[in-house]
């Protein structure tokens, strides 16, 4: 085996791995807390993607602020969806919600057909071409931004939750939510915050992956399949779980592609979901319930 | 709510009245126009190629008309009709076009599928120009008035692979296609035909259709150390990530794209990742035909578009039947029409195109090379 | 202090509450008891704004309360200590109480005042401030529930069973406790599975009986009364 190209696939998957993590994080959350199964996820990521877009080529901001802008507007854009779909619905029939889930995502994604064009775009970032030799791997300073960036809001999403007092309250909510209430938590700010801090967080993984590869209106749909992935093998509602898992999918994606078979990629996923249900059914790291 | 629905009606009948009856108004108080139907997908998800060929039948039209019509001074007259990329939709266009609107040609077939049913509508009935399809059985069993312009998968790779042998001369070639019937058929012709030359093959890889990161698969092709990676993407998304991460990965070889798969917005997309990057195609700005300059003017004053190889087959199917017109002196005498067009080569566009018996066009294809962003033809 | 008129509550197409109406009066003890099903504990999601009421009304200190958020009603003064507890299990005993003074009404005690307040009553959470509270003892956790009632500087509590599961000795301390709250000039609403308990402690208490009142007078009256002794004190 050679060692070279070995330590490189490793270095592909764990970056791809670490854009599923930011993907799946906010995915996780939002059922943790809300219990909400919510398939508009991926709209939300490739939201971000052709915001940092347009923020970048019509206003010509850079790449860096751009991305910043997408994930603000896109959290923003996440609250707005909260407080008129889901939080109306809370009371309803799962089922309901999860329709409602899968209505909104259509909604998005044709919406974005219309607006944005069928015809792929591409996010220019001043770091997509420039290549970094680290000892023998090759990486592009994107793809090594892509891991850093992901890394960096994770560490802070993971001290929001663990101090902050707003991350206490998310924790309460996603533990007992009737508990949290009779706390005197506002459980409509929370799940309103949640939802901003998922959208926010799928955002940024579209602004950080989409100069990494083209952009086009049913790219939520790629996004969403791989954070659902991440997020079954990694237990519903759990954060270190979608870390864990994300990275795991990332590397063996790429080290069955590059040792077994390309075709056999794709099919990894959910060979690895199947395991992971029929030897641990609540994911690889969850307990019963509760955001961790 | 009813007010405003009759409101929107009438507003949308006047839409399609005026250009119509506005047309033909102003061509009848000199000749009657020569009234040609093209046939397209305009909706649906082929739109945007629909929309490229009609922009470029329309350039040509307005260029033919600017120097004074066909047949001593007709003006040359397009009507659009979409066939949704079905062929009941192109079949019922077609029925409507002849019978109703009574038009005197069509142009048509941008799908092989509906010019496959399109073909059997017009059958010895009137002469019909097929554009980019590709199915060998369009000519094949064609009719007597029937043409084809695009050509066909089997004169792309003799022609491509001599010039990748003669020209372009890598010592070794790994490839890169898609996984499908078009992908590993190409794997196995150009397998074949690059290994006869002398030239190494590799290794190859298949990737996915819906694959969106290729660095796994790029990563193994750059451990095999080829001269050339050779890249099989029809999708332009695709495509575009593939070139960018060839150069992403740090490969620093010859790159060879698969024949008809270069056009102006993979070039936008790829950055600088597509330079010197060849290719094989019919189309090429720079071909020296004594149309293309006057078309290109007209093309890029009317349209946002860049011109495309799909729009240079709309405009090459005007021009030949503007050329069998002029030859027959009227729109209607399709014996004398067809006898024209396949008596001889016909200057268009794209360089002379020759059609055979069947009605089957040789097109002049040109090797092509990225180069400053700019996609030019590779000349000795 | 506290009056419900004529509540209904609905579950779906289920009522579950027919037509309460209660008063508690400032500085009362008032307990609510009746057997499984009764209607009590939905009784009090509907006044802590849990569960909506789908009709009547709920005032508290001559506002209506009856269409806020369960937030708005605790900063109002008005806390529930929930059945069962309802504690965040990988949470400390010190964040439960961190988070239970979040929205408290805001009184003359500062947090750490009232935290201190809250550790004299209850020294074994002082003791186990940094334990989770899904690793303690059911006793431990009702004093969790408690304490981070407390937190919110109520001015009247409702504790909805809060011996439940407990060893005798600890509903005993428990008992001591409520009087306690109670010298301390909080109002006291509770609702109680051990009705002889419950009747020991109150000023005056209501028997529901699927989703109504049925009986209603002073608690030592009531303790008294032939019906209620052979109906739920197994007299």
């Amino acid at each position: 085996m050679d060692v070279t190209v070995f330590a490189q696939q490793i270095a592909n998957g764990l970056v791809n791995g670490m854009a599923y993590v930011l993907i799946a994080t906010g995915l996780t959350l939002v059922f943790g807390v809300l219990r909400i199964v919510n398939f508009a996820h991926g709209e939300f990521y490739m939201l971000g993607a052709y915001i940092t877009y347009f923020v970048g080529t019509l206003l010509g901001i850079d790449y860096l602020a751009a991305a910043a802008i997408a994930a603000v507007v896109v959290a923003a854009l996440g609250i707005a969806a909260n407080k008129l779909i889901f939080w109306p619905l809370r009371r309803d029939h799962e089922f309901t919600i999860l329709l409602s889930s899968l209505g909104l995502a259509l909604l998005i994604s044709n919406g974005g057909e219309l607006l944005f064009g069928a015809d792929p775009k591409y996010v220019d970032s001043p770091f997509a071409d420039e290549v970094l030799d680290i000892g023998a791997i090759t990486l592009t300073q994107q793809r090594v931004l892509v891991f850093a960036a992901a890394v960096v809001a994770l560490i802070g999403v993971y001290l929001f939750l663990r101090y902050s007092r707003f991350g206490k309250m998310m924790r309460a909510t996603a533990q007992n939510p009737d508990g949290a209430a009779l706390t005197g938590i506002n459980i409509k700010l929370v799940h309103g915050y949640t939802f901003a801090l998922a959208c926010g967080l799928a955002a940024l993984a579209g602004a950080l992956v989409g100069p990494t590869v083209m952009i086009f209106p049913t790219i939520g749909n790629w996004a969403v399949l791989k954070g659902f992935i991440v997020v079954i093998m990694g237990g519903l509602g759990s954060v270190t779980g979608a870390l864990f898992a994300g990275l795991l999918l990332g590397v063996i994606e790429s080290l069955g592609g590059g040792y077994i078979s390309l075709g056999f990629m794709e099919a990894i996923g959910y060979a690895m979901i199947i395991v992971v249900l029929l030897w641990r059914p609540n994911g690889l790291f969850s307990t019963a319930r509760g955001l961790r | 709510m009813f007010g405003r629905r009759t409101l929107l009606a009438t507003a949308a009948a006047l839409a399609l009245a005026i250009p119509m009856f506005g047309g033909l108004g102003g061509a009848k108080a000199q000749q009657p126009p020569v009234r040609i139907a093209v046939i397209g997908p305009m909706s649906g998800t082929g739109a945007f190629d629909g929309q490229l060929g009609l922009e470029g039948a329309q350039a040509m039209a307005a260029v033919i008309n600017a120097k004074g019509g066909v047949a001593g001074g007709r003006k040359i007259e397009l009507l659009t009709y979409d066939d949704k990329g079905s062929p009941e939709e192109g079949v019922s266009a077609a029925k409507r076009a002849m019978e109703q609107d009574n038009v005197d040609l069509i142009i048509g077939g941008w799908f092989s599928a509906v010019a496959l049913s399109l073909k059997e509508a017009t059958r010895d009935k009137i002469v019909t120009v097929m554009t980019s399809s590709q199915h060998p059985k369009v000519t094949e069993e064609g009719h007597k008035y029937l043409f084809r312009l695009n050509a066909t998968s089997a004169m792309m790779s003799d022609f491509y692979s001599k010039a990748i042998c003669e020209r372009i001369k890598p010592k070794s070639v790994a490839f890169m296609n898609v996984n499908d019937d078009w992908g590993r058929l190409d794997l196995e012709n150009y397998t074949k035909l690059l290994t006869n030359c002398g030239i190494e093959i590799k290794g190859h890889e298949f990737y996915n259709r819906t694959d969106t990161d290729f660095n796994t698969a790029l990563t193994k092709l750059k451990a095999l150390n080829p001269d050339a990676i050779y890249v099989a993407a029809i999708n332009t998304s695709q495509g575009a990530t593939i070139y960018r991460q060839i150069r992403q990965i740090g490969y620093r070889g010859k790159v060879i794209a698969s024949a008809g798969n270069m056009n102006p917005k993979l070039v936008e997309l790829s950055g600088n990742s597509l330079e010197n990057v060849y290719s094989a195609t019919p189309f090429t700005e720079d071909n020296g035909a004594p149309t293309m300059k006057p078309w290109l003017e007209e093309y890029r004053k009317s349209f946002k578009n860049e011109p495309s190889f799909i729009a240079s087959l709309g405009a090459q199917a005007v021009e030949v039947l503007a050329f069998g017109v002029n030859a027959a002196g009227d729109p209607r005498a399709y014996d004398k029409i067809a006898a024209a067009m396949k008596a001889q080569p016909v200057p268009t566009v794209l360089g002379e195109v020759r059609f055979s018996d069947q009605g089957q066009a040789t097109q002049t294809i040109h090797l092509v090379q990225v180069q400053k962003k700019q996609i030019v033809s590779v000349r000795d | 202090m506290l009056k419900v008129e004529n509540l209904k509550v609905r579950y779906g197409h289920r009522e579950a509450v027919h037509s309460v109406s209660l008063t508690v009066a400032d500085g009362e003890i008032v307990t609510l008891v009746g057997s499984n099903g009764a209607g009590k504990t939905t009784t009090l999601k509907a006044i802590s704004g849990l569960l909506r009421a789908s009709g009547g009304t709920i005032t508290f200190n001559g506002e209506r309360i009856d269409h806020l958020a369960p937030h708005q009603i605790i900063e109002r003064g008005l806390v529930h200590v929930p059945e069962g507890r309802k504690l965040f299990a990988d949470m400390t005993v010190l964040e439960h109480l961190e988070l239970g003074a979040l929205r408290g009404r805001s009184g003359s005690t500062g947090f750490n005042e009232r935290l201190r307040w809250v550790y004299e009553l209850f020294p074994i959470l002082a003791e186990r401030r940094t334990q989770k509270a899904g690793t303690m003892s059911g006793g431990q956790q009702q004093l969790v529930a408690i304490a981070r009632g407390l937190m919110a500087n109520p001015k009247c509590l409702m504790l909805d069973e809060p011996t439940l599961g407990l060893a005798p000795i600890i509903v005993d301390q428990l008992a001591d406790t409520i009087k306690q709250l109670h010298g301390s000039g909080i109002t006291i609403l509770l609702v109680e599975q051990r009705v002889d308990l419950a009747l020991r402690l109150a000023d005056r208490a209501y028997v529901l009986e699927t989703g109504r009142v049925v009986m209603e007078d002073a608690a030592h009256t009531l303790a008294a009364d032939p019906r209620v002794k052979s109906a739920y004190l197994g007299l």
